[in-house]
């Protein structure tokens, strides 16, 4: 699928993550399957790690007042293992349940490659998954999440200097620049013909990269149940939406000084 | 009104560990510190014990925040183990032996005040933790 042609877009975005994901009813598979899935795919993704698995969050898109509404499943903790390739960069999460493919920046990586190709290799690895799998698999959900890492070099980073929507009401107001920050939204998005079809969140704070160095996280993900047909094509039409919804948040959330600093386009 | 934060997700990333920021670097510190040899400071020096080191991470443990800044962690030549801040206007200094008894020294590089008396509930420590921590 083509980039659409007037979506923002940056030479060197500082996206640190992308994660694009497929969750489905659960399969009756063990490590063992994954091993066996894993042989075919070894030459892409040589390295294997275990880790616990993710909880399985369904996202329910009545409007949300207070409180939680998400629905839990009561299957016991299973493992989720980590496919990854030889640079680090790239890496399949496989869980009976939820098969998602994590794009991350790397020294070795280049430059980020950008969403087409990133969801390419969700796709194919997803289909090589299914393939393997030879049973249908029930989708019940998708996401997709960007995590990008907004650094000052050495000073800590100047919120208001980053996120568009800081002013220096908040200097003002509390006497200087806040030692810590963080802001959360969701927002149930509606397409064109009123109807809901996912929920988008936007996590801003500061933090420290794994140098120590000072930086704001911008985290933003959107979430959505499988539509009721079109299997998995129409979970990767989805998935696009969800880039350009993203893209365009991210550049409104976003100050023009940084946008010159990346190269906006 | 207590808040409630919104049920946000939880996404799938992996640079974005779930482990407190401090925790890998002070365990890789600390086995590398195990493997030291009695008299490593010259004689009469006591190599850490594994004790001391599990005592420290059990404080630590219960002292920081996930996102407090690694500490430095260092042997004592009597076999205790110390970490140690030096960051944010502090100088923070958390000493621990095999029983587990904490020797706590902190220093405010801004105003001088050098405290002595500051124990693991004292309000002093938590606001020391907290300057050295994101949220």
């Amino acid at each position: 699928m083509p980039r659409p042609p007037h979506l923002p877009d940056y030479r060197s975005p500082p996206i640190n993550e992308v994660v694009i994901g497929g969750q489905y009813v659960g399969l009756p598979i063990t490590g063992a399957h994954v091993g066996r899935f894993w042989e075919r795919v070894l030459d892409q993704y040589p390295r294997v790690e275990e880790q616990p698995s993710l909880e399985q969050p369904i996202e329910t898109l009545a409007p949300r007042r207070s409180g939680a509404q998400l629905q839990f499943s009561m299957e016991p903790h299973q493992s989720r293992h980590w496919l990854i390739s030889a640079n680090d960069a790239e890496l399949l999460q496989i869980q009976p349940d939820r098969f998602l493919f994590n794009w991350r920046a790397r020294p070795d990586a280049g430059e980020y490659p950008h969403f087409e190709i990133i969801h390419e290799k969700f796709r194919q690895g997803f289909e090589a998954w299914r393939k393997f799998i030879g049973l249908e698999l029930r989708l019940t959900q998708w996401e997709v999440t960007y995590v990008n890492r907004i650094g000052a070099g050495d000073q800590p980073p100047d919120l208001g200097g980053i996120l568009s929507f800081i002013g220096p009401q908040l200097q003002e107001a509390i006497g200087g620049p806040p030692e810590a920050a963080r802001f959360d939204a969701q927002l149930l998005l509606r397409s064109s013909d009123g109807d809901n079809w996912a929920r988008g969140y936007v996590s801003a704070k500061n933090g420290f990269g794994p140098r120590r160095e000072p930086l704001v996280l911008l985290e933003l993900t959107v979430r959505g149940p499988q539509p009721s047909s079109g299997g998995a094509q129409a979970m990767y039409d989805r998935q696009f939406q969800a880039r350009e919804w993203i893209v365009r948040a991210f550049d409104k959330l976003t100050t023009d000084e940084q946008h010159k600093i990346w190269g906006r386009k | 009104m207590e808040y409630v934060p919104p049920p946000g997700p939880r996404a799938a990333t992996t640079n974005q560990r779930n482990e407190p920021l401090w925790q890998r670097p002070t365990i890789e510190r600390l086995l590398t510190l195990l493997d030291l040899e009695p008299g490593w400071d010259g004689p009469g020096s006591v190599a850490p014990s594994l004790g001391s080191a599990q005592n420290l991470m059990v404080l630590l443990n219960g002292l920081l925040r996930p996102t407090t800044l690694p500490p430095s962690i260092a042997p004592v030549s009597d076999g205790r183990l110390q970490a140690a801040w030096y960051d944010a206007g502090l100088e923070l200094e958390i000493t621990v032996d095999d029983e587990g008894r904490p020797d706590i020294g902190l220093f405010n590089v801004t105003t001088g005040a050098d405290e002595d008396d500051v124990t693991l509930s004292d309000p002093r420590l938590a606001e020391a933790i907290a300057r050295l921590s994101a949220t």
